[in-house]
């Protein structure tokens, strides 16, 4: 029985078993990698994907959570800032931009769920200050964000111009 | 020099895909290899073993303009293969965007050794440097033939060689031809020679500017490929169930529940469960029962310091001057202390994986984040009894693994192939977070006994540092051994000293107890509980005890410690980062514990300050922080970090390298420590090992100290070293308490504020 998906502006219709996280239907049936797996226990944020009501995990919930539910992926953040913009196409989204002016990627593996959460931040607080920031990936979530390469001060730089880009 | 025209022995088609190329290559290569060489570097095809001394290994200029430069090292996260390509791009003379840095191929990278030690681009880096420049002199001797000018006539920039009006671009020198070109090379224990010189470092025009990053992009695009992101056709998916101990052996397996997807292998003490789709393995794995053996041959965490003493080790004398005992019992004024550091994982985001494919023909593909290639490729033909050449390790970007891939390690890897060979289909083998948190390699925990005498002016006369190191070079890999196949090194490995003397104290002496692995002699395995290389090996846990305790002496004898420590340092790149970093960080100059430290209630504050030479740079950092004596809470506000690395390659990327440095270490200080019972890890995720929060990163201000004229030196590790006993120190100064106990959490520092 398919189980209906909005993934970064398409249905989708999956086949994977309805208990499967989210995670593995995204990665393995839908071959949308950027979301990485971290930790499987909704504990570091590399898994972290947009649904309707904001960033979720994607590590644990299974796919059956998400039913009919639209989902955006990092792959799917510049076509999210275009519908935004009501533009046709966007190359990056601002926050993808900023990631890249503020050189923020050390190995890069978290930085999926980062960039994930610096949009969900954004778009609810278009100007956050930087204790804000710092909350909404210590302690807003299940978890903390988890960046071990220590990227954090780079974060907090980049979110702040991403708000500079979206106003 | 001389240059060849090899087109006439090119086949065609390699000919007219690649429009031609410069392969360059040395006297050493013999003629009837080069058409091959040729034709296989202009294709971007596996080549003959790459050899250091064949330039034809190093490098290829492309008809379109394009220059290949190919090593053996590969990009962690550091940027690295940024700063190489300014190095060769500077030096040929091309431009930055031309050149493109191929990394960890075995099928065409030479064998570097291994990515680690912030040594890349100190060793690797002036050597391309080197290499290019010969390079250059080819590309300048092409053009002088072509319009019968002496080279010293010409001028270059961005591959354009210039005559006058007239110019030609290094992808036209080459156009149509596959030229090979017999340069002189050597490599000897004083380095690599070649005939060219490199340019002066007045003409640098890339060298020491801030270039983007040319991975981060691709990063953020989601262009790059994580080996976690690998698959190939007919993949299955494994997840391996360990040992329930560390020494536990497989007693019985039992079924996978009626209607799971998967199916079962066990390989002797290998035990793992495939799947077509990853999730049908993770289920299968964690709903199947297997019964291991009872094995408690660890003295857990809360008893491991009496047991790292009492384990009969070798005493390795890493330095000795004058009369140590003899001028301590002579000395005024004497202080003892121990120090420890905790066991510590590389804490991989991305739990380890690989894929592996074991063809019935022989041969065999490893997909790894592998730390070094050429060494993941021997380890993989010995388990496996095959010959190297049967063997291709392709690296892909991994998850930061800060020494936890280094040597030949990658343990999923190692396991990828076993199953693989039994399934006859390529194998990916995903680890889960209680995996790596338990079966990583760890950092080790270690002991430090530390004894100084001196005169009532701080004079000090007599130091020693007696240190208990358990291995930080387990080279082992999981795979072969639960499989039961000879391991590739049965070798149990023991610990030692790591770093310089950074003080001129007299009588000094400096011993390591060379401990073996915790377990090891209980064990069936040929490992105890592992430990090996992680961010700055060793000098971590030695500069944390040296250099808090330096700070104890100065506040000993009420002597500032910036002003203690300038007191017993003479070499001057040492002092100027000490007083740069004092400098910018606005060091108040008095002795440490402030006036009016305490720990009554509220918050107070405090400052700390630390020194280390590694890997050849020079650090110094300071710490200001805050501590709640109450609940026992220590807060980082400002590190400031002042940093002399010889020549600066890419000012940014090393500006983030150090702040990289501050938070990861400050995360191990403050929180992170692997804890253990008689039989295994107990901390098996991020909630019982906790890392750093975004709302406890400090301001960070990084101080990069200019010296164009010497050599670069590492920047990966170096800033690690200074944090620990900066924090240390800085709780002292605003409590009056010294923590020579690792991590700082809460629970240890509210404990010994009572």
């Amino acid at each position: 029985m398919a189980i209906e998906l909005f993934v970064n502006g398409k249905k989708e219709k999956v086949t994977s078993s309805p208990d499967t996280p989210l995670i593995y239907v995204l990665r393995g049936e839908l071959g949308l990698t950027g979301t990485k797996f971290g930790c499987g226990l909704e504990q570091c944020g590399s898994c972290s994907v947009l649904a309707d009501a904001g960033a979720r995990r994607s590590c644990v919930k299974p796919v059956s959570d998400f039913e009919g539910q639209n989902i955006t992926t990092v792959e799917g953040l510049p076509a999210l800032w275009a519908k935004d913009q009501g533009l046709s196409k966007a190359d990056l989204h601002p926050v993808q931009q900023a990631w890249i002016e503020e050189q923020v990627p050390q190995c890069g593996y978290c930085q999926n769920g980062m960039m994930i959460t610096a949009a969900n931040l954004l778009a609810t607080n278009p100007n956050p200050s930087v204790d804000e920031i710092k909350t909404a990936f210590s302690t807003s979530g299940p978890s903390a964000h988890l960046c071990r390469c220590g990227t954090y001060d780079l974060i907090i730089k980049a979110v702040q111009r991403a708000a500079e880009l979206m106003a | 020099m001389s240059i060849v025209d090899e087109s006439g022995k090119l086949s065609r088609r390699g000919l007219l895909k690649t429009g031609g190329a410069l392969v360059v290559m040395s006297a050493a290569v013999p003629v009837a290899l080069r058409p091959s060489i040729a034709e296989a570097a202009a294709a971007g095809m596996p080549f003959p073993t790459p050899n250091l001394t064949d330039l034809s290994t190093w490098l290829t200029v492309h008809a379109d303009g394009n220059v290949v430069w190919r090593t053996g090292h590969v990009e962690l996260g550091q940027g690295n293969g940024t700063a190489l390509a300014q190095m060769v791009a500077e030096e040929l003379d091309a431009a930055f965007d031309k050149v493109t840095v191929l990394m960890g191929d075995t099928a065409v990278t030479p064998d570097q050794g291994v990515t680690a030690a912030s040594s890349t681009i100190a060793r690797a880096g002036t050597q391309a440097r080197l290499i290019a420049a010969e390079a250059r002199a080819t590309l300048l001797d092409l053009a002088s033939k072509r319009w019968g000018v002496p080279v010293d006539q010409l001028t270059v920039a961005n591959g354009v060689v210039r005559h006058g009006k007239k110019k030609v671009t290094y992808g036209r020198l080459v156009h149509g031809k596959a030229l090979t070109a017999v340069t002189p090379i050597v490599i000897d224990g004083s380095g690599t020679h070649v005939g060219a010189t490199p340019k002066p470092v007045a003409e640098y025009k890339l060298v020491g500017r801030s270039v983007p990053r040319v991975d981060v992009e691709d990063k953020v695009r989601q262009r790059t490929t994580f080996v976690q992101d690998v698959t190939v056709p007919r993949m299955l998916h494994a997840r391996v169930i360990h040992p329930r101990g560390i020494g536990s052996t497989v007693v019985s397996v039992g079924e996978l529940p009626a209607g799971s997807k998967a199916r079962v292998i066990r390989l002797n003490n290998l035990v793992a469960v495939v799947a077509e789709q990853e999730w049908d393995a993770v289920k299968g794995a964690a709903a199947l029962p297997v019964t291991w053996s009872d094995w408690n041959g660890l003295p857990g965490t809360e008893d491991w310091p009496a047991a790292l003493r009492a384990i009969p080790a070798n005493v390795s004398t890493h330095a000795r001057k004058g009369d140590f005992e003899g001028a301590f019992a002579s000395a005024a004024v004497t202080l003892e202390a121990t120090y420890q550091t905790p066991f510590e994982n590389h804490g991989m985001i991305g739990p380890s994986c690989a894929v592996a494919d074991v063809r019935s023909d022989g041969s065999v593909t490893v997909w790894s984040a592998t730390q070094y290639p050429q060494g993941l490729r021997k380890g993989i033909a010995q388990m496996l009894n095959l010959a190297a050449e049967q063997v291709e390790v392709q690296w892909f970007d991994g998850s930061g693994s800060y020494g936890r891939l280094c040597a030949n390690y990658d343990d999923a890897a190692s396991e990828a192939v076993f199953l693989s060979q039994e399934l006859g289909r390529p194998v990916r083998v995903q680890w889960s977070r209680e995996d790596e948190h338990i079966w990583e390699p760890h950092g080790p925990g270690t002991l430090h006994d530390m004894a100084v005498g001196f005169d009532e002016l701080g004079n000090v006369t007599a130091w020693k540092h007696e240190a208990f190191m358990p291995p930080n070079n387990d080279g082992t890999m999981l795979g072969p051994i639960l499989a039961g196949v000879q391991a590739p090194s049965t070798r149990k490995p023991v610990g030692n000293w790591t770093g310089p003397d950074l003080y001129q104290f007299p009588n000094l002496l400096e011993l390591a107890h060379q401990i073996p692995e915790l377990g090891a002699d209980t064990s069936p395995y040929p490992f105890g509980i592992r430990t090996t290389f992680l961010r700055s090996p060793g000098q971590y846990q030695i500069t944390f005890a040296q250099e808090a305790f330096v700070d104890e002496i100065a506040a000993r004898t009420g002597q500032d410690p910036l002003e203690f420590r300038l007191k017993f340092l003479t070499d001057p790149r040492a002092i100027a980062v000490l007083r740069a970093a004092a400098e910018a960080a606005k060091w108040e100059s008095r002795p440490s514990p402030k006036e009016d430290a305490g720990t009554g209630n509220g918050t107070v504050t405090g400052q700390g300050i630390a020194f280390v030479l590694r890997d050849g740079t020079y650090a110094a950092g300071v710490v200001k922080l805050e501590v709640t004596p109450a609940t026992g809470q220590v807060l980082l506000k400002e590190v400031t970090v002042a940093q002399d690395q010889g020549q600066i390659i890419n000012p940014r990327a090393i500006e983030h390298q150090v702040s990289s440095c501050v938070i990861q270490t400050a995360s191990r200080v403050l929180h992170e420590e692997v804890k253990f019972d008689t039989s295994n890890v107990t901390t098996t995720d991020w909630k019982s090992y906790p890392m750093l929060r975004m709302d406890e990163t400090p301001t960070i201000n990084t101080i990069l100290v200019p010296h164009p004229e010497l050599p670069p030196t590492g920047v990966g590790e170096p800033a690690v070293n200074v944090i620990p006993s900066a924090i240390s120190s800085a709780v002292f100064d605003a409590t009056g308490v010294r923590l020579r106990t690792m991590p700082f959490t809460p629970e240890v520092v509210k404990a010994a504020m009572v």
